[in-house]
């Protein structure tokens, strides 16, 4: 038993860490039915803000703190509450999901382009020195860290059942009206709520800060891994999921412990501990009773909504489709041997795009796992090509031997839908990244794997200008393939199936299938696309792509437009053309930024920007038709008694 | 503490559901307002507690127009609304619920009062309020206006899904509120029972009053037709 | 009954004149969809308590009760969408215990909504022609696809079938609006008109008058006893407007608090004293 004592202790340590986030995530959900993702990322504002105040401006730490938890921290929250997530009140969950992931992408972004992306240490907060507890040395901040999360813990838990304050947040959350039919002042009772919930980000972030040091990625990683802990307790039991992060911390440090031993020869048990949260956080999701994961609030709509799109806007323009195939079969001759490459690199993402339309857009189901399809399709090439199979059927059968993973998250998808979907997709996805990126059947034993441009039929495409007409045919294909999808029956039944579920089965339609095949095709061309990129770069490794690729593409694809193929084009040009046209390698942060903004003021748009362009002149006309009005009873009566008297009755 | 309802517009959104409402409730008095589904009650009521806000016309109480006034501020000025469908905190405790409703101010008599009147709810002050038995939680809703004391009490279809030997009981303690000499203005689809308890009767048919009288001039069978929709232009 | 026969069924015009008359196929023609002693717990509340009732083919059957009768869970237990702790449901002498919402559909048996289940991005005639190509998907997903003839024949034939559902309930004129624009009225007979144009047998509407004026539930209630004329489908319907139940229902069943209080013909109902007290509530009060 006194083996296991420095595990013991030292995962009680780092589990109040996964403890404080928890406890954050809990009260957020709780007092606004939110799951605000960006949640580790106003951690990380308020860790960036400790710098500069205890570094750039020599501010005493614990004043610093306060500072920031008093009074930056509500600030951030009631902006938050107020800019971003009460105007979607009534939205469906897509939305709500959307705008955090967009805050959580446009804040990491900002913060990259104002402090830049190396980490940075701060001072201590707490003395800095020891307690020896015999097999294990623990520092004070630990301890500071574990009493602050236990007592926080045990205070939330008073507020919430014996303050009036802490009653009115609840009942805010359960029903807004009633609560304001009894005099309480919903309104300010949910600005209260953000600024609570933002509060504790704060804290975690400062608390953190000097332990961790403070980096762009770190916090928000960090409390992603919470998620897994305030899933256990369905999201909204502050005792369950303080349990849960305590019992991951433990859990995280008997596995590395238990697998140390195996972990050289199976390289996929390095990768367990961390991989625990979301192991966790899938399994949750997946095994749970039929709807005990339903939103919080009335304020999210429970279905899927999406304004009406007009037929004619789902068509791409033809005279501007034959614009762009007539550019692209130009680029080679004209444009320099770097825009060629650029131009490689924006066809193969935009058949990622394109695949991730078909989930987003076409059946309107919220994917955050999509890098690990991109990412599985260039190793699987690469492995098939070190297997002596030519290109063009490895890129082939990347994309099948993908088809079951993707296939897999039907499962979850048929149970669950909204917010925890997309938690379910993002669990699957961190997961995957953890725990099978590092084998030897993914990335190689190297880590990296190298992938080789192809030679089809003799000719040797490995050049500059040979890949791209290689890749324009590739992707042309493959984008008209997910086009026809989207316009023919399978089209119809998955936009169906996503306005109403109930109705296509009350219609004698078993939905299941079409979703399977949804995730396949999906990941299918992920895949293809993988393979492309690898190729182009001629090399994939486990950094190549992971879940910040993921949320970025769901960003830039709602803002531009997830439901055509015009959407897809333009999160291409916006993603991948237009920072080539600038040297600065800034202009990624700034893109970051800019999508995350743009993804949370399209949030509620049926098609992004593009949607807004084509619907534009569409609006106009249609303000000009007169309204109908009920049909003619008249009219109808008599055709009806023509009819009748017709077939002799 | 009159109110008075003037000419009003209603509606969500596209939807305008009542057309022309005008109806007063004086000081004391106890109205019913009956109709058919869908002619616009809920919607009245909801206008008059500052969930909606009507597009024309105006809510008076005492004279005063409450514009756009949020519901908070008109619990505040005597004004409550027991909605429809269980008007209560499904995921609080009884105890919690009844808590919401005091804010704060003397807790333990609220307690007093609502077991007073519904010993049942004092066996379950701890129980989750979403578990308890519709007659239950009806009561616990109605228990709101006991321990509120609001000038003005509206109540929405309070025997919706009841057994009628909770109705009485319900029925009881509102008429006990009258007694008080509360305003009252209740929206019942089980017409006998407003009826036997009510001043004077509005009907409304699709967004209009259709007919303003007292309970005697309803009684028998000509009530039914009009509650059908019958003879109604 | 093979897929062949019921669309046979499906095609040929039937309009029972009497009780007991056979159908083109040999099947006994009055079975329609049929509930038996159903009962439904959920939460310590039970909400129907061995509730039975009977909604014949090529007629039109009520189900009326005041709210919290129970109604819309009777056609959620009959539909597939929710579980009876008793009782049985079957739609022509077939049992439906095993099947799902989506076999039940295929084997006859429609639905409406009381929360309109449009397809809000969608074109009526768009929702409407979903129904009709509904009839030859099924379950497995070659045929969902489209990989099967989806030809230009059968694209006229949808397309055909679609406007006659459009004229038969007026919609034609607003046969290229998106559903989401349109009044709940108009909503309502989109639902009708996609439900019908997958020729069921039996048609559950919940509440299909539900912010109708008048006037537009006037003609809803012509509209339905035509169609009923027309296609021989049978229809039970859930309604709160009395003036629409008793105007155009052949037969009607009274529900209070999940049990049944009587059932009988729209002039038995009108003049019943149980219907009465049921609605005025109890005299002793």
């Amino acid at each position: 038993m006194s083996d296991y004592l420095p595990f013991l202790v030292l995962g009680v340590t780092s589990g109040s860490i996964y403890a404080l986030a928890a406890l954050g995530l809990v009260v957020t959900y709780t007092t606004s039915g939110v799951f605000n993702f960006a949640h580790g990322t106003v951690a990380m504002v308020s860790a960036y803000a400790y710098y500069t105040l205890t570094v750039t401006h020599h501010m005493k730490p614990v004043l610093a703190l306060l500072l920031i938890v008093l009074g930056l921290g509500p600030l951030i929250g009631i902006v938050v509450d107020k800019a971003l997530f009460r105007r979607l009140v009534g939205a469906g969950s897509a939305a709500y999901v959307v705008v955090s992931i967009g805050l959580l992408v446009a804040l990491q972004g900002l913060v990259i382009i104002k402090y830049g992306p190396t980490a940075r240490p701060v001072p201590n907060i707490f003395p800095s020195g020891v307690v020896d507890l015999g097999q294990v040395n623990v520092g004070y901040d630990q301890i500071a860290i574990t009493a602050i999360a236990a007592g926080l813990g045990l205070g939330l838990v008073v507020f919430f059942t014996k303050t009036q304050t802490g009653l009115d947040m609840r009942a805010v959350v359960d029903d807004p009206q009633l609560s304001e039919l009894t005099g309480a002042n919903a309104s300010r009772t949910t600005a209260m709520a953000w600024m609570l919930g933002s509060s504790f980000a704060a804290l975690a972030g400062v608390l953190l800060a000097p332990t961790l040091g403070v980096d762009a990625t770190l916090l928000t990683l960090l409390v992603v891994q919470a998620f897994g802990a305030a899933a256990l307790g369905r999201l909204r039991s502050l005792p369950i999921a303080y349990l849960g992060a305590i019992g991951l911390g433990i859990a995280g440090q008997l596995s590395t412990k238990w697998t140390g031993r195996w972990a050289t020869e199976h390289t996929w048990l390095g990768g367990l501990p961390n991989s625990l949260p979301f192991i966790v956080l899938f399994t949750v999701l997946l095994v749970s009773k039929k709807g005990s994961f339903v939103e919080l609030t009335r304020n999210v709509a429970s279905r899927t909504q999406a304004a009406g799109l007009a037929p004619g806007a789902r068509r791409f323009p033809t005279a501007l489709l034959i614009g762009l195939v007539a550019v692209s079969l130009v680029i080679p001759s004209i444009a320099t041997d770097s825009r060629v490459t650029t131009a490689t690199t924006a066809l193969a993402m935009l058949v990622v795009f394109a695949s991730l339309s078909l989930l987003l857009g076409l059946s309107r189901q919220i994917s955050l796992c999509h890098a690990v399809f991109v990412a599985l399709g260039a190793s699987t090439l690469g492995h098939l090509q070190n297997q002596g199979v030519p290109f063009l059927p490895a890129l082939l059968l990347s994309g099948l031997i993908v088809v079951p993973v993707a296939g897999l998250l039907a499962i979850p998808a048929i149970r669950l839908s909204g917010l925890f979907l997309a938690l379910a997709t993002f669990g699957f996805g961190v997961l995957f990244q953890n725990l099978l990126f590092r084998t030897s059947w993914v990335f190689g034993t190297a880590g990296q794997l190298g992938v080789d441009r192809p030679s089809v039929f003799g000719h040797n495409l490995t050049g500059t200008k040979g890949f791209y007409w290689f890749t324009l045919v590739i992707s042309i294909v493959s984008v008209l393939v997910i086009e026809v999808i989207r316009a023919t029956r399978l089209g119809r039944l998955l936009r169906a199936t996503a306005d109403s579920n109930v109705a296509v089965e009350t219609l004698g339609i078993n939905t299941t299938a079409a979703r399977t095949v949804v995730f396949c095709t999906s990941g299918f061309f992920a895949a293809i696309a993988g393979g492309l990129l690898g190729a182009q770069v001629s090399s994939v490794s486990t950094t190549s792509f992971n879940f910040l690729s993921s949320m970025l593409w769901v960003t830039v694809l709602v803002a531009a437009g997830a439901a055509t193929l015009g959407g897809a084009t333009l999160a291409t040009l916006l993603l991948v053309a237009i920072p080539a046209f600038f040297t600065s390698a800034e202009v990624i942060n700034y893109q970051t930024a800019a999508f995350g903004i743009a993804a949370i003021m399209f949030a509620q748009a049926p098609n992004g920007v593009i949607g807004l362009i084509t619907e534009l002149p569409r609006r106009a006309f249609v303000a000009k038709l007169a309204d109908d009005g009920v049909p003619r009873i008249a009219a109808r009566r008599a055709r009806m008694a023509e009819r009748l008297a017709v077939s002799g009755r | 503490m009159t109110l008075e309802l003037r000419h009003v517009r209603a509606g969500y959104g596209r939807t305008e559901v009542l057309h022309d409402v005008s109806l007063t409730v004086p000081d004391g008095a106890t109205v019913a307002l009956l109709g058919s589904n869908g002619a616009g009650k809920t919607t009245t009521l909801k206008t008059i507690a500052g969930l909606v806000h009507p597009s024309a016309g105006d809510v008076c109480w005492n004279g005063k127009a409450l514009g756009h006034s949020a519901p908070h501020h008109r619990v505040d000025q005597g004004i409550c609304l027991i909605p429809e469908g269980r008007g209560i905190f499904r995921n609080l405790t009884v105890a919690e619920n009844l808590a919401m409703h005091v804010r704060g101010r003397r807790k333990a008599d609220a307690v007093r009062t609502a077991t007073k009147y519904f010993p049942v709810l004092g066996e379950r002050l701890s129980q989750t309020a979403g578990t308890m038995s519709g007659g239950q939680q009806q009561m616990l809703a109605v228990a709101r206006a006991l321990v509120t004391q609001p000038q003005l009490l509206m109540i929405d279809e309070l025997s919706v899904g009841l057994a009628p030997v909770v109705i009485d009981e319900l029925f009881a303690a509102v008429a006990m509120l009258r007694a008080e000499g509360r305003s009252l203005l209740i929206v019942e689809q089980y017409v006998h029972r407003a009826l036997a308890i009510a001043d004077y009767v509005y009907i409304l048919h699709k967004g209009r009053i259709a007919f303003v009288g007292e309970p005697a001039q309803c009684e028998g069978g000509a009530v039914f037709s009009r509650y059908l929709g019958e003879g109604v232009a | 009954m093979s897929e062949r026969s019921e669309r046979v069924n499906q095609h040929s015009v039937k309009v029972p004149h009497s009780a007991g008359e056979e159908r083109a196929g040999g099947m006994s023609a009055e079975e329609g969809l049929r509930a038996q002693d159903v009962v439904v717990r959920f939460g310590g509340l039970t909400a129907l308590d061995g509730v039975s009732v009977h909604a014949p083919p090529g007629r039109i059957t009520g189900l009326i009760g005041p709210n919290g009768a129970g109604k819309t869970t009777l056609f959620n237990v009959c539909s597939g969408l929710q579980q009876a702790a008793a009782g049985k449901v079957s739609l022509d002498g077939e049992d439906l215990a095993r099947h799902g919402p989506s076999r039940r559909a295929r084997m006859g048996l429609g639905r409406t909504f009381q929360r309109l289940e449009l397809f809000t991005t969608m074109t009526v005639r768009e929702n409407v022609e979903f129904g009709v190509e509904a009839r030859w998907l099924s379950w497995d997903p070659v045929s969902q696809l489209g990989l099967r003839s989806a030809g230009r024949a059968r694209r006229r034939e949808i397309k055909r079938d679609a406007d006659e559902v459009l004229r038969d309930t007026g919609l034609y004129p607003l046969a290229d609006r998106v559903v989401g624009s349109l009044s709940t009225g108009q909503g309502r007979l989109v639902e009708l008109a996609r439900a019908m144009a997958r020729r069921p047998r039996i048609l559950l509407l919940d509440e299909p008058s539900s912010g109708l004026d008048p006037a537009e539930s006037r003609a809803f209630g012509e509209l339905l006893r035509d169609l009923v004329a027309l296609r021989g489908i049978g229809i039970l319907m859930v309604e709160h407007d009395m003036s629409l139940v008793l105007d155009i229902c052949d037969w009607i069943f009274v529900l209070d608090f999940g049990r049944p209080l009587m059932a009988g013909t729209a002039n038995e109902v009108r003049t019943s004293p149980e219907v009465q007290a049921a609605y005025l509530g109890k005299d002793a009060a």
